[in-house]
């Protein structure tokens, strides 16, 4: 197994002037080309985690360690090199008149020649299919797009890890699958992904991990079909798991075993078996 | 987080002291009476006591330390800056009453009385105005602040206006914050020079000011489909009535002006530090 590229040791975290420790006492190791949703009810700590991963917010105790460096000591900077963030909202960043610049912004802030930020942009656009797109106004584009040209200014700075705050919220079904689609396609070229969803439909279709997070703490952390199969766990942190799940679970209550499917497809095969039979 | 920020993210008040009991209305008069009276009489004891009772009446309504905070951050930076700049020869132009001689960097300069007057009983005066106000609006909660703006004949347009502002700065600064995360996350360097520092406000300001478009307008529908405009007798939740409390405090203000307009017929309006009107 490949060595982690981040380690959380013992992290807790309370925002400034409150009392309330938003995380308590994660531990959790990330290792490279892992492919991770993190999921949980709102306020259980899920973007503060992922914002201790990328030295946004600094553990108040406890560390974070990225490539080895802790994220206290050394500056946000150079953590943000390397563990890339992408927004849940694209008008919290987007702020240039071209496509072009927007994506070349952090490269730009990194120093790069202007022949590599051509070859960065160029090749960023390309993953999330905007080629063609670079002189069009980023509030051109329909939100879809918007969301996509958010995810290619952060691939830009060739980040070995990618978070990714709701990547499918406020998208139609084409958006969701558009979306779906490249977090599997980023992770096949290599890139960490981490991903903060409340769609449990894209947690059966593209994660491998599943990390359940409530009340800032880890209640549950192991391969996705193992996460989202224990529905009393589930249940007890007010998580719906996919409807697929939930119609094999009652299946199963009729005598009837439709195996453990996540996705509609897996489904499929397990009706055709069932049917088969 | 500034503690301006923190000041203005203050929604509710949690005590209930009899000062956030007093009506809304008292408490303005008293921010207008005590900042007038300051700046009728020109001394520096006077407007210290004005500031100390002030600053005890938020102790008891336990609202000290945020108004604290904003007199640290704003008045005694001002107090030492000016008082440098007005008691020393460096060209206040009333400057003529030398009161003594320090020495800096080797130089033996005279202190004057009335740039060290003017210097230390301007920040005071801004000190009870904004100590008062503060005092006034961290002790009122807005459904109380509403109730006593209509009842001072305030538009219910331009009571809305003033609730959303207090509503909508500490949300603002939230979607700043949020921006400012978004932009250091893409490599936006915050330890540089000024220059570069105007260029990365363009980074927060344009995505801030989009976003700000889009709250207003939706903000504006929800409150139009909810009857804003509706052309009709607004009523309230809660009703502004003058308690005993209330008439005890009037009374209180009223007793001190009696005083104090005494004290300036007899003594003047410099009745304790006995200061001369820097141009007289």
């Amino acid at each position: 197994m490949s060595e982690p590229i981040i380690k959380v040791e013992n992290l807790w975290y309370q925002y400034p002037e409150s009392n309330f420790w938003a995380l308590r006492g994660i531990n959790l190791e990330i290792r490279r080309g892992e492919l991770i949703a993190l999921i949980g009810q709102n306020g259980g700590g899920k973007s503060t985690l992922a914002k201790n991963l990328n030295g946004l917010y600094k553990p108040t105790k406890g560390r974070v360690l990225v490539e080895g460096m802790d994220t206290k000591e050394v500056p946000t900077q150079e953590i943000v090199k390397r563990v890339g963030y992408v927004f849940q909202n694209p008008s919290h960043q987007i702020f240039e008149s071209k496509v072009y610049d927007e994506v070349a912004y952090g490269p730009k802030n990194f120093g790069l020649s202007e022949d590599e930020i051509a070859e960065r942009v160029e090749w960023a656009l390309s993953l999330v299919g905007l080629q063609g797109y670079e002189d069009v106004h980023p509030y051109d584009l329909d939100y879809g797009k918007m969301k996509l040209l958010t995810v290619a200014s952060v691939l830009a700075m060739k980040p070995d890890v990618l978070v990714l705050d709701e990547p499918t919220t406020g998208q139609d079904h084409r958006g969701r699958w558009i979306l779906a689609d490249l977090s599997k396609k980023l992770n096949r070229e290599g890139f960490t992904i981490v991903t903060i969803t409340h769609d449990m439909r894209y947690v059966a279709e593209v994660a491998k991990r599943t990390i359940l997070i409530a009340n800032g703490q880890i209640v549950m952390d192991g391969p996705t079909r193992k996460v989202l199969t224990a529905l009393d766990i589930l249940h007890k942190a007010a998580i719906k798991p996919p409807q697929v799940v939930q119609l094999a679970h009652a299946l199963r209550e009729k005598g009837i075993d439709a195996g453990d499917p996540l996705t509609v497809r897996e489904a499929l095969e397990e009706f055709k078996r069932l049917f088969k039979k | 987080m500034s503690a301006g920020i923190s000041l203005l993210k203050r929604t509710a008040v949690e005590a209930n002291t009899i000062f956030q009991r007093l009506d809304g209305r008292v408490k303005f008069l008293y921010f207008i009476w005590a900042t007038v009276l300051v700046y009728i009489f020109y001394d520096p004891y006077l407007t210290l006591a004005f500031l100390i009772v002030t600053l005890a009446m938020a102790a008891y309504a336990k609202v000290f330390k945020p108004i604290a905070m904003t007199l640290l951050i704003i008045i005694v930076p001002w107090i030492i800056l000016g008082v440098l700049i007005l008691a020393l020869p460096f060209g206040f132009p009333w400057n003529k009453t030398v009161i003594g001689y320090i020495n800096v960097l080797g130089y033996r300069l005279p202190v004057y009385l009335e740039g060290l007057g003017w210097g230390i009983t301007w920040p005071l005066r801004i000190s009870v105005a904004i100590s008062s106000a503060l005092f006034f609006y961290l002790t009122t909660n807005q459904a109380k602040l509403v109730a006593t703006l209509f009842k001072m004949k305030v538009p219910f347009k331009a009571i809305y206006m003033i609730i959303a502002t207090f509503q909508f700065i500490p949300l603002l600064f939230d979607e700043a914050n949020t921006i400012i995360q978004a932009q250091i996350s893409r490599g936006l360097k915050t330890d540089v020079g000024v220059l570069q520092r105007i260029k990365n406000y363009l980074a927060v300001v344009i995505p801030l000011t989009i976003s700000a478009l889009n709250k207003v307008q939706t903000r504006a529908i929800t409150l139009e489909s909810r009857g804003f405009s509706a052309p009709v007798k607004k009523t309230f939740l809660y009703e502004a009535r003058l308690t005993a409390a209330d008439w005890a405090f009037l009374g209180i203000m009223a007793a001190v002006t009696v005083f104090l307009a005494w004290v300036y017929v007899t003594i003047g309006y410099s009745p304790v530090a006995h200061l001369q009107w820097i141009w007289a």
